[in-house]
Parts: structure tokens; C-alpha cells; sequence
């Protein structure tokens, strides 16, 4: 079984079709790339994929459930951390992750077990009881990813998780997927339009362009069959074939 | 429902600055009030005068204390609690990171709503509490029970505004507007609460205004029954109830 399959995905919003008809699949502990430039669609796959949004047409399954019919179950098993967010300015770190842990019925006990495995993992313990409002867009990003992970999913789906960090908080955040993949078996499914992170951290990808699938498979197979050096060429060579 | 998260919420809430606010304006009607009961506006007088034809200074205090502080306090706080509710959540994108949890919208709106309930009755019982000792002081004849009677049916009106700030807000969907509306439904429910007191023939009517239920035991101070308290109570949970559904079924398939 697919950790993710996607079938002919489409959300229509007006005139604009903003995902067309998509199709691809990830598979179980693989940290897998979905590229594409901003407003490909990209963030609509993975809301769609947690039912935050309901596909116009097509389907797509999450750990074999139906992310329409089963979407609670998806989110039960998935961790999510979007593009854009704020977290709430006047709880502390540990607050809100106790707070996000309550939503996913964990015990008082077991989630500040857990709360604190987290914060150490990302080393923001010092910071666990200061408020989240006067928080970096690093330390910010640290308690967002925690929160993603709370509940031990399965299948982590990050948008543009390393915009707006610096070096080496990129560093890190890359550092720390891969741990999760490779140690824990997780499934990543990272969105990103910096070519470089998911050609540092993936094996395979999807590229959306306007909303279509431009490509999907093995990045070394797809820069080999496109004939490019890097990921910068594969992606413009991808685009200008597409346009 | 999940009694963790609704707990985790309303200490939340109690920690928000809005909060503060609120507790400021209950503190603001505690400390007037003795002021305000030892030398009250003539034309409040003479409309006591005229509905409850009484010039029993418990009652003036009741009066006063309810629709002039109480029923304006209400109407401010049920939109400070609840008139942003899923907007602010929304637009600064709050809202993607928590419904990505297994948490349906309609459960989600539901338990921030009863949340915010919760907080409008820690901040109302508290301000009764730290009422009840200073203004049985100064107001001859202050009656202890009756006064706690009467505002436990109005408490349940106060839960009508946050309700009614929680459904217009989901309705509506833009900050400013769902609060300005909501303000303009609660000022006027607010303003025809008594209709039935100076007009009989009006008494019918406004049997479906929340805020006239909530206020229905000033009809009835000196002979006060066990259903002049429960049967208000039980209309307004009603109301309530359906306020909560509507709001609930219109977020049911929200979609961020």
C-alpha cells in the first residue's frame, strides 16, 4: 500500500483551476519533493490530501483512508505544518503543544512526556514557558514543526518548512527529516519551491506547474531524461515544456 | 467533545488580553455600583416608578445593577469573547495549523464557543461574588438570595451573547463587521428587554427576546418561585442550543 495516492486530483476555484487532474503516489518512510513555483497548487494538494479542502474532482487516499470520507482518521495519523502560519501569541511553547496534544486525546502525562522529547529534539527547551508571541521566526518554526509531530504521525506533510529560516536553520530542519525518515520510518512529504532542500533531501519528486503534473519519478531519472545538471535546469527545462 | 482541549481553552482565553479587558469593565460595574445605588438619575426613578410601581430600594439596586450595568456589560463582552471567533484563527492562519488536528470544524467551533461561555461565567460569577458583600452594605433590605436568583437566569442571557457573537461571526466572516452587527442585535434586544414591563400587551412578544428572559425575575421579586428561576433558564438553554447549531452547521464544511 501507497503511504499516499493521489488520483486525478482537481479543485476548481471559479475559472481557476488551481490543482488539474493530478496523479502520483508516495511511498512508506520515503522523504518525498513536490515542487513547483509559487501558486502551482502545491499548497492546495496538501491541503486537499487533509481534507481541509475538498477536491472538486478525483480522489486521493492517506494511509489507505479516503481524505474526503476518512479525513479525521488522516489527520489522526498525519502531522501538518503550512506556509504561512502564527501560532497563538499569548500561549507559552509548552502551552500550545499541551494544547495541541488535548486535540489528539493524548493523556496529560503522556503528552508533557512527549512535549518534553520534543523540545529537547529541537533544543528550544529553554524556551518552553516564554511566550510564543515573542518568538524568532526560527524558534517559530521549531515549535511548528514540534506541533506537527506531537502525535507521532506517520506521514509528516511540510509546506515550505525552511522559508524565512536562515542557514542553519535550514540545516537543522533538513537534519531532523531525515532522522525522522531514516530512524523512525516516517513518510515526509515536502513542499517546496527551493530546488536545492529537495534535491538535498529527496530521492524522488512531483513537479506542478499552473496546477498540472509536470513530471514525477526518481530526480536523477528525471534530470538524465531532460538532459540538466542540476535541479534549476530539470525544473525550467519541466516548466518551459509545460508552458 | 474533548474535555482536555475545552479546559486547555478556556485557560487560554482567561489569559488573553481581551480577557483583561473584560474583567476590567465587570471590575468598573463592582466599584460604581454603591455610588451609583446611593444617589441613582431621576429618570431612573420615575421608570421604576412606572414598571414595578415600587420604590423599594432593593429593587432599584436590582434594576440598576441589571440593565444598566449588566445587560450593556453583557453586550460588550459576548462580542470581545466570541465576535472574532475563527476569523482571527483564520486570517493570521491559526486556523490551517489547528483544523489539520482530528477536529472537525463544527467540533472546533463548538468547543471555543463553549469556551468562551465558560469564560464569560467565571468573569459574571466573580463579579457577583465581590458584588453581593459591597452592595448588601449600602442598599437597605438587600436580599442575598434573590439577588443571586435573579442574576443566575441572566447569566444565561450573557451566554446568549456570546452565542449570538459566535454564530453572527461565522456568518459573517469579517472582523468588524460580524462585531458591529453583533453589537447592533444584542443593543437592540438589550433595549426591548423591558417592552413587556412598561406594556403588558407587549409581555407575550417579548417572551422570545433572550435578554427579557434573562431579566424575567425582576417581575417576580416578591413572590419568587423555584420556576420563575428554572423555566427562563430553560428557555434560554434552548435558545442557546439552537444559536450553537446554526453556528455549528455553518462551519461544518469550512474549508481553509
Amino acid at each position: 500500500m501507497h503511504a499516499i495516492e493521489i488520483d486525478r486530483l482537481t479543485r476548481v476555484y471559479g475559472s481557476v483551476r488551481a490543482v488539474d487532474g493530478v496523479s502520483f503516489h508516495v511511498e512508506p518512510g520515503e522523504i518525498f519533493g513536490f515542487m513547483g513555483h509559487n501558486g502551482a497548487g502545491k499548497t492546495t494538494t496538501l491541503r486537499m490530501l487533509l481534507g481541509l479542502t475538498r477536491p472538486t474532482s478525483g480522489s486521493a487516499r492517506v494511509l489507505g483512508h479516503d481524505v474526503v470520507r476518512e479525513s479525521l482518521e488522516v489527520r489522526r495519523q498525519c502531522g501538518f505544518l503550512p506556509a504561512s502560519y502564527a501560532l497563538p501569541a499569548h500561549m507559552t511553547a509548552r502551552q500550545f503543544l499541551h494544547y495541541v496534544a488535548a486535540m489528539f486525546d493524548l493523556e496529560p502525562d503522556a503528552a508533557e512526556a512527549r512535549i518534553q522529547s520534543l523540545l529537547r529534539l529541537f533544543g528550544i527547551e529553554s524556551a518552553a514557558d516564554r511566550k510564543l508571541g515573542g518568538f524568532s521566526t526560527g524558534m517559530t518554526q521549531k515549535v511548528g514543526l514540534a506541533q506537527a509531530l506531537i502525535n507521532e504521525p506517520r506521514i509528516v506533510l511540510l509546506d515550505e518548512p525552511t522559508s524565512g529560516l536562515d542557514p542553519l536553520g535550514r540545516h537543522e530542519l533538513l537534519e531532523h527529516l531525515r532522522q525522522l525518515s531514516s530512524e523512525r520510518g516516517v513518510t515526509v512529504l515536502f513542499s517546496s519551491h527551493i530546488l536545492s532542500d529537495i534535491e538535498t533531501l529527496c530521492r524522488r519528486v512531483a513537479a506542478l506547474h499552473q496546477g498540472r503534473l509536470v513530471a514525477f519519478g526518481p530526480i536523477e531519472t528525471l534530470k538524465r531524461e531532460h538532459r540538466s545538471a542540476n535541479m534549476d535546469e530539470l525544473y525550467l527545462s519541466l516548466a518551459r515544456r509545460a508552458a | 467533545m474533548k474535555a482536555r482541549f475545552l479546559w486547555l481553552d478556556v485557560r487560554a482565553t482567561l489569559g488573553e488580553r481581551k480577557t483583561l479587558l473584560a474583567a476590567g469593565l465587570m471590575a468598573y460595574a463592582v466599584l460604581i455600583m454603591p455610588v451609583l445605588v446611593a444617589k441613582p438619575p431621576e429618570h431612573v426613578l420615575s421608570a421604576l416608578k412606572g414598571w414595578f410601581s415600587t420604590s423599594d430600594p432593593f429593587i432599584l439596586f436590582l434594576f440598576i445593577w441589571t440593565d444598566l450595568a449588566m445587560n450593556k456589560i453583557i453586550t460588550i463582552l459576548g462580542v470581545v469573547l466570541a465576535g472574532s471567533l475563527l476569523i482571527r484563527e483564520r486570517e493570521t492562519g491559526q486556523l490551517a495549523v489547528l483544523l489539520s488536528k482530528p477536529v472537525s470544524p463544527a467540533s472546533y467551533f463548538l468547543a471555543r464557543s463553549l469556551s468562551a461561555c465558560a469564560v464569560m461565567a467565571v468573569l459574571y460569577i466573580g463579579a457577583h461574588l465581590a458584588a453581593a458583600p459591597l452592595v448588601a452594605r449600602s442598599v437597605p433590605g438587600f436580599r442575598t438570595g434573590v439577588f443571586f436568583a435573579s442574576m443566575a437566569v441572566h447569566l444565561f442571557s450573557a451566554f446568549f451573547a456570546v452565542c449570538l457573537s459566535a454564530l453572527v461571526s461565522v456568518l459573517i466572516q469579517k472582523r468588524a463587521l460580524a462585531g458591529l452587527v453583533s453589537l447592533l442585535v444584542l443593543s437592540l434586544l438589550v433595549g426591548l428587554a423591558f417592552m413587556g414591563f412598561y406594556n403588558p400587551a407587549w409581555r407575550e412578544l417579548s417572551f422570545f427576546n433572550p435578554i427579557t428572559q434573562g431579566i424575567s425575575v425582576l417581575g417576580h421579586v416578591d413572590d419568587l418561585r423555584p420556576g420563575h428561576v428554572l423555566a427562563p433558564i430553560a428557555v434560554l438553554l434552548g435558545i442557546n442550543t439552537v444559536v450553537l447549531a446554526l453556528g455549528a452547521l455553518r462551519v461544518r464544511h469550512l474549508e481553509v
